[in-house]
């Protein structure tokens, strides 16, 4: 919650660059016992559960044709990720997800800033960009096929407009709640119109539009999945869905755990960034 | 800022404090808005075989409601956003709430919570599939599994940004936990609770979208898929203009009770 973030957290004006690290080092010299505890039961679930999915697929309680054993599955992922095809797969992935993010980046914070600059126009046309979160740009799917091809243009355009929204929401909200003195200390010095949006806004509001940039990214990694597994001739979402129409179930397993593993892996990524963006900020 | 760890949804509402009162011109536009996209879409269709214009799509809309071959799958999606809704709502705020609550699970399913929203939830749609069979069980399946987390996520949330002396004044009132949660927790939570209702809403919906197109045996997103098999596009154009309206009529109603909720806290 972007107002809840500025809301209840500390009076910026107290909470200097010292005091952070101040309570940077109080943290790491004394570990937290509850973070340590938590951390240590939340693995033991997670072990817990790959344990009884091996026992429960094992034994024949669960059917092999709904899932194969975990060692089974990562047996497979040895022998798939070395080939080719593989590597074709996930750099066609990887590729489409960036370049439907950047697009969602430099459409969506433009728009954001409009929106904010204009309180009309955000006001008009908020309710449409809300919408913008279930509006199903998916169904356009089969028109932009006929009209790009099989390729990645289309899953990039579906992606890049499920990115957006979150960006552009959050740009605009974050613009909104910058502290009015800013504004005022920006004209006082007479900063120029450059100077204003690099040194004072972009600074100031990085913090709060993170959170949506980082939405975006995981919607533009659920677009491309998503589409990838509706209908596309290549790439990781395409393969799971390919190999269950094959009735191969543990291939298919082997992709959606990479499909798993990916979107973990951005997630911490991201979180990862987050704090270390907070960091340096005021 | 252990919020800061979960993926957050902008809150729009709240920012507006003062009743404006274009609100009446502000619909207007809107109105305008709607008129130019009709506008912008006339346009195309004259430029472009691919895209069928509007008044042929409302025709044929219309005729799939005349002829009432359209209701088994207009049913069929909006029986499988519901119950996905239901459930995930069901599941979603307890659980969200418990996470809220308490700093030891916050700790334990934070990371967990945050790394399955992240999760294309549409990839386990095969092994719905095969638990629940081609039809609307394995729709409402997809729908609760993808709208659970958002719903956690949005209460997860609300709960932590509740004002502290809430609680205590609870607690000074000797409230039972179940007073606690219904007088005090619930309205205080209740803009964050409607992000919640509205996000998970849309994503039930939208996978519904997505899971008929994979396989279903009634569904709008079926029909939109086999309008396109045999080149009918304006029946197509009907079905998606039918589709982008039940979105917007849900979502609208659920933003502006958002709204409500928020300016009234």
């Amino acid at each position: 919650m972007v107002a809840g973030q500025s809301g209840s957290g500390e009076d910026p004006w107290t909470r200097g660059a010292a005091g952070v690290t101040v309570a940077k080092t109080l943290t790491r010299s004394q570990p937290d016992p509850l973070r340590r505890r938590a951390a240590a039961v939340r693995w033991a679930i997670l072990v817990g559960l790959v344990v009884v999915l091996e026992a429960a697929t094992r034994t024949g309680l669960v059917d092999r044709t709904l899932m194969v054993p975990p060692s089974e599955i990562l047996a497979r992922l040895i022998s798939i990720v070395p080939t080719g095809q593989f590597g074709a797969d996930a750099v066609r992935t990887i590729t489409t997800i960036l370049v439907a993010f950047a697009v969602g980046l430099v459409l969506g914070i433009p728009l954001g800033v409009v929106l904010w600059r204009i309180p009309a126009a955000g006001r008009i046309l908020e309710p449409f960009i809300v919408t913008g979160y279930a509006m199903p740009t998916l169904l356009f799917y089969p028109v932009l096929l006929a009209v790009m091809g099989l390729n990645a243009g289309p899953i990039i355009l579906i992606a890049a407009s499920m990115s957006l929204v979150p960006i552009a929401l959050t740009t605009m909200v974050a613009l909104n709640s910058i502290k009015p003195i800013l504004h005022k200390l920006a004209n006082s010095v007479n900063a120029s119109p450059s100077q204003y949006y690099v040194k004072v806004l972009l600074p100031a509001a990085t913090p709060l539009v993170f959170p949506g940039v980082k939405l975006g990214f995981i919607y533009a990694v659920i677009g491309t999945v998503a589409m990838e597994f509706i209908l596309a001739a290549q790439g990781i979402g395409f393969r799971a869905g390919f190999y269950y129409r094959e009735l191969n179930t543990a291939d298919m397993w082997a992709y959606i755990a990479v499909v798993v593993v990916l979107s973990v892996l951005v997630n911490s990524i991201l979180t990862w960034l987050e704090k270390r963006i907070r960091r340096d900020m005021l | 800022m252990r919020t800061a760890t979960l993926p957050l949804f902008p809150r729009t509402t709240g920012r507006t404090k003062t009743r404006n009162p274009g609100t009446v011109t502000d619909n207007l536009w809107r109105a305008a808005v709607m008129v130019a996209l009709l506008a912008l879409w006339a346009a195309l269709s004259v430029l472009t075989d691919l895209v069928a214009s509007p008044a042929a799509s409302f025709t044929a809309l219309v005729e799939l409601f005349a002829d009432g071959s359209i209701y088994r799958h207009l049913n069929a999606t909006l029986q499988a956003v519901l119950i996905g809704f239901l459930i995930a709502a069901a599941a979603g705020f307890p659980l969200g709430y418990a996470i809220g609550r308490s700093k030891f699970l916050g700790a334990v399913f934070d990371p967990i919570v945050a790394g399955a929203f992240a999760i294309p939830r549409v990839i386990f749609f095969p092994i719905l599939l095969q638990v629940f069979g081609v039809g609307v069980g394995a729709q409402s399946a997809m729908a609760a599994l993808a709208a659970v987390f958002p719903i956690m996520v949005s209460t997860t949330a609300g709960v932590r940004a509740i004002n502290p002396l809430l609680p205590k004044l609870a607690r000074s009132l000797n409230l039972s936990p179940l007073q606690t949660v219904a007088k005090i927790y619930v309205p205080a939570m209740a803009p964050s609770l409607m992000v919640g209702i509205r996000i998970g809403f849309s994503i039930a919906f939208i996978n519904v979208i997505i899971a008929e197109f994979f396989a279903a045996r009634a569904g709008l997103g079926l029909l939109t898929l086999r309008a396109y098999g045999q080149l009918d596009l304006p029946a197509m154009y009907g079905i998606i203009v039918l589709l982008a309206l039940i979105a917007l009529a849900g979502n609208l109603a659920l933003w502006a009770a958002e709204r409500r909720l928020s300016r009234k806290a």
